[in-house]
């Protein structure tokens, strides 16, 4: 009988695992770097160790430490969240042999999804890929890229996350980014190994959910639009996505069935495909649960994390294929901790933290008034995830979210979240891979009032000394205690179903 | 006096509880970092960072905000954005550089970001050595 899992990550990821656990029975079991001693992921397990180390390769990238915590904590499982040790086949291989239950797929289907060579070979069986293969030298190179026409795009073979890609335009640029993207590789995956596949000039990038158990049955949750991204990162998710007909679905997501079972994958996965004029690309198989993964729980009801848990467990889908129905719409903006504009990262203290006040949408979040974001990790702070009856209704309920939602301290994508809410490209869903860069900042109703702030700054210094002698801890106190005392309650509340 | 926001003109006047704007008054409350307007809509500054321009976030809404004076304190240093660890320096003391050279690499975040020159000059003096911390505001450069 499994009674303690240990969620091997940092933030929000960790209190999002925590509360299905809990839902199960399970003890949720937590590690800490010493940057993260003050991190909210702490306080939501039962008990959680401090790893040490403050880059990820001190700390949450550490096999060893982690294996050892899991023992001392007595947990039987290990949930691995998003990033850092997720999607390494050799972490999932030492769970194994240590005795550990790995929540995710077997070794032998990690090792072929993250191969993307050899996954798109063998999706090719079943699903359109876009041409290219692995190459080895630069002569090679050069020869695939003139037989499938440039622009191409180079990729590492263990790649991840929009590290390690290079567009190619024209051969004059093919040796540098040749030896600076295998580089990269070995750098970020160590492995060189890269390949080549033509480049789509302004694709959407869309996705399908799917579950598989061991007696490979495998189902879908629909798709995810996630075309909105910067450097390869997305920003904004949708589902359903607006370019995606009934017919195209359909299509989409027996693809998406038959690769995952052509690779034998099990858990919780996400098969990507590129999509423009009407036709999707396989791209590659996620083996982790995705950062975007809250708009399908919300418009299936069904708790994607549970469902992970339940595989890992060997207790099998129990939900079939025809049971899945999905309702409504529903979009996440990704909040990060970030310049709006330059999408340049800036941790720092949180001096308020007021998430909007409404049981109607959801916020996964670890962040409190009075946290200080440390520098050593990945800027995403909040995820804003609305859920209504159509699209419109959801596009209107995000953006007077996004005006309620108070971050201070340090400025927030939220601005970027509402210029692209108001663009008419988005609003017609009809964008891709390119939207920010043609994006206008939205601002210019409000202009006087910014001009009237800014002129009224020497006043407001004055005022601050003036509290600031009333109560020394104004600019640190952690002024939303509330929120800090009710975090669970806020957290489920927004469980609708 | 005359403020520039996301490049529109806004000629501010200041009278006590009210601010005459482009000609027309409201009446004004400041409350720390809130802004109350005459008709009850409040406004935070939810972020500031001054500069040319200064840069704020109102009620999630992003402006560059410019004092339209003349500019004569062109920028002799460089400082660091943002906390990080030095990762490259790309100049060194004497060196001529154009505006937008590449002079400092800071990663942060898992982010490397390339700080560039903000004007076309020599270095005087490097603050820092590759590896080093720095924190957010301290001085990477200064230029002649």
């Amino acid at each position: 009988m499994v009674k303690r899992i240990l969620i091997a990550n940092r933030g929000e990821i960790v209190l999002r695992v925590a509360r299905t656990s809990r839902k199960l029975g399970l003890e949720p079991c937590g590690v800490y770097s010493e940057a993260d001693k003050e991190s909210l992921h702490i306080k939501h397990c039962e008990e959680a160790l401090n790893i040490g180390g403050h880059l990820p390769s001190e700390s949450y990238l550490r096999m060893d430490k982690i294996i050892d915590a899991a023992k001392k904590l007595g947990c039987e499982m290990i949930h691995p969240g998003y990033g850092f040790l997720a999607e390494n086949l050799e972490f999932s291989e030492l769970c194994k042999r240590e005795g550990f239950i790995f929540v995710g797929p077997s070794p032998s289907a990690m090792k072929l999804s993250g191969d993307k060579a050899k996954a798109r070979e063998v999706a090719s069986r079943i699903a359109p890929v876009l041409k290219g293969k692995e190459i080895s030298t630069e002569s090679n190179a050069l020869d695939l890229a003139e037989e499938i026409g440039y622009p191409v795009i180079l990729k590492a073979v263990k790649g991840g996350g929009g590290r390690g890609l290079r567009v190619i335009e024209s051969a004059d640029d093919l040796g540098e980014a040749f030896s600076s993207s295998k580089n990269e590789a070995v750098l970020s995956f160590g492995s060189d190994r890269v390949y080549i596949e033509k480049y789509l000039e302004n694709p959407r990038h869309i996705e399908v959910q799917i579950l598989g158990d061991d007696d490979s049955k495998v189902i879908h949750l629909g798709e995810r639009d996630c075309s909105i991204q910067r450097r390869h990162q997305k920003l904004i998710e949708e589902t359903p996505s607006p370019a995606v007909t009934s017919d195209i679905r359909a299509k989409m997501t027996e693809k998406a069935i038959g690769v995952t079972k052509e690779m034998a994958y099990t858990n919780a996965g996400t098969v990507e495909f590129l999509f423009m004029g009407g036709n999707f690309y396989f791209m590659e198989l996620n083996s982790r649960i995705q950062v975007e993964h809250p708009i399908t729980e919300e418009v299936t009801g069904i708790d994607i994390v549970e469902q992970q848990l339940r595989i890992a467990l060997s207790r099998g889908l129990t939900i079939k294929q025809e049971e899945v129905k999905f309702r409504g719409h529903a979009i996440e903006c990704r909040i990060n901790a970030e310049h709006p504009i330059s999408f340049a990262p800036y941790p720092g203290m949180v001096t308020k933290f007021v998430p909007p006040k409404d049981d109607r949408v959801r916020v996964d979040t670890a962040l409190y008034s009075g946290y200080t974001i440390p520098p050593f990790y990945d800027s995403l702070i909040a995820k804003l995830i609305c859920h209504e009856e159509d699209r419109n209704k959801a596009i209107e309920r995000m953006r007077t979210s996004l005006l309620s939602f108070r971050i201070s301290g340090i400025p927030s994508t939220i601005p970027f979240h509402l210029s692209a809410l108001n663009d008419q490209r988005f609003l017609r869903g009809d964008y891709d891979t390119t939207f920010v860069n043609g994006l206008k900042p939205f601002a210019s109703r409000e202009g006087q009032i910014a001009a009237a702030l800014f002129s009224l700054l020497p006043k407001r210094i004055q005022i601050l000394e003036r509290e600031k002698d009333k109560d020394p801890w104004l600019m640190s106190r952690y002024d939303d205690i509330q929120f800090r005392d009710n975090r669970s309650g806020y957290l489920s509340s927004s469980w609708k179903r | 006096m005359k403020v520039g926001v996301n490049g529109n003109e806004y000629d501010v006047e200041l009278l006590g509880n009210k601010a005459r704007i482009n000609g027309k008054e409201i009446a004004l409350k400041l409350d720390q970092d809130e802004l109350t307007t005459s008709d009850n809509k409040k406004f935070h500054l939810d972020f500031l960072q001054e500069g040319e321009p200064s840069f704020m976030i109102i009620n999630g809404m992003a402006y560059d905000v410019l004092r339209s004076v003349s500019a004569d304190t062109a920028t002799k240093e460089v400082k660091a954005p943002i906390s990080g660890q030095i990762i490259d320096v790309s100049v060194s003391a004497g060196m001529k550089v154009n505006r937008g050279a590449p002079l400092v690499v800071l990663e942060a975040m898992k982010m490397e970001n390339q700080i560039r020159s903000p004007l076309k000059g020599r270095v005087r003096e490097i603050k820092v050595i590759k590896g080093q911390s720095v924190k957010s505001g301290d001085v990477l450069l200064i230029f002649e």
